[in-house]
């Protein structure tokens, strides 16, 4: 806290509003004691780190749904050219465009299975900030039942 | 072809909300293009009337296979909220995924009807 750099402002937030907590700087809820990988400046800074990844991890799985969705129209726009020159001249011309067009289809598959593995991240992700979460507040029922809370 | 343009229309608005802007302008072009073929009307008429080959059929029902098997995937991966937030580009995605389920439909309406007709 800037009056008094000895202590530290807490906060979790839940359904029933937010939750303030002072500790002491030196406090094992701050740095978790001996177990650092518990410590709550610990957990908010593995929490911003999840936040950054899953951001980053949609931002990559909208550009694959983007290029899938774009190949897929790519397809179609194939196979509908194919259908108006089949119609137009009788000729051979809608087999070559169905052959492109699975080129263009398959491309796509592609994109969606990557599209799928970022999703997997964002999944992934989200559990472990759930965790981090639960974490956090978990340590802050500790610092109110030990330390001046609010 | 209305529902084709709304299609393309909302794919292209997704695009650009997602920063995809290339893919937008091409998806804006295309649904441009669209819209002056539903004015103009000439090319559809001169497809009204002719003999449909079986190729052609065909290729009807893969259109439909890849827009359905496509717009199905897709829509397993959409988000409506985000981090507790509400995910714009999920809606506009979710708008344009009902319209492609529209334009199936009306495809394989349109296949049926063409398959029942009978030889001249």
């Amino acid at each position: 806290m800037p009056e008094d750099p000895s202590l530290y402002l807490i906060w979790t937030t839940n359904e029933n509003g937010t939750h303030y907590t002072v500790v002491s700087a030196d406090s094992d809820i701050l740095s978790g004691g001996e177990n650092p990988d518990m410590g709550f400046l610990t957990l908010v800074d593995q929490r911003e780190q999840l936040h950054t990844n899953i951001e980053l991890a949609r931002d990559n799985r909208e550009t694959k749904r983007s290029n899938a969705t774009l190949l897929r129209w790519g397809t179609i726009g194939l196979l509908a050219g194919g259908v108006v020159c089949t119609i137009a001249s009788g000729g051979l011309c809608g087999l070559a465009l169905i052959g492109i067009a699975a080129t263009s289809f398959f491309a796509s598959t592609q994109e969606d299975s990557d599209a799928e593995v970022y999703q997997n991240s964002v999944d992934s992700e989200l559990e472990q900030l759930r965790t981090v979460e639960g974490d956090l507040r978990f340590r802050q029922r500790i610092a109110q039942s030990t330390e001046t809370g609010g | 072809m209305l529902i084709l343009i709304w299609v393309i229309v909302w794919n292209s608005i997704f695009a650009i909300t997602t920063g995809q802007l290339l893919v937008g302008i091409v998806g804006g072009v295309v649904g441009l293009a669209l819209i002056g073929m539903a004015i103009e009307g000439s090319f559809m008429r001169k497809l009204e009337g002719r003999e449909v080959p079986d190729l052609a059929l065909l290729m009807l029902g893969l259109i439909i296979l890849v827009l359905v098997y496509g717009e199905i995937r897709d829509l397993i991966i959409n988000d409506l909220e985000f981090l507790g937030e509400f995910y714009l580009p999920g809606l506009i995605a979710l708008i344009r995924i009902l319209g492609s389920f529209g334009l199936a439909a009306l495809l394989i309406w349109e296949t049926f009807k063409l398959m029942r007709k009978p030889l001249p």
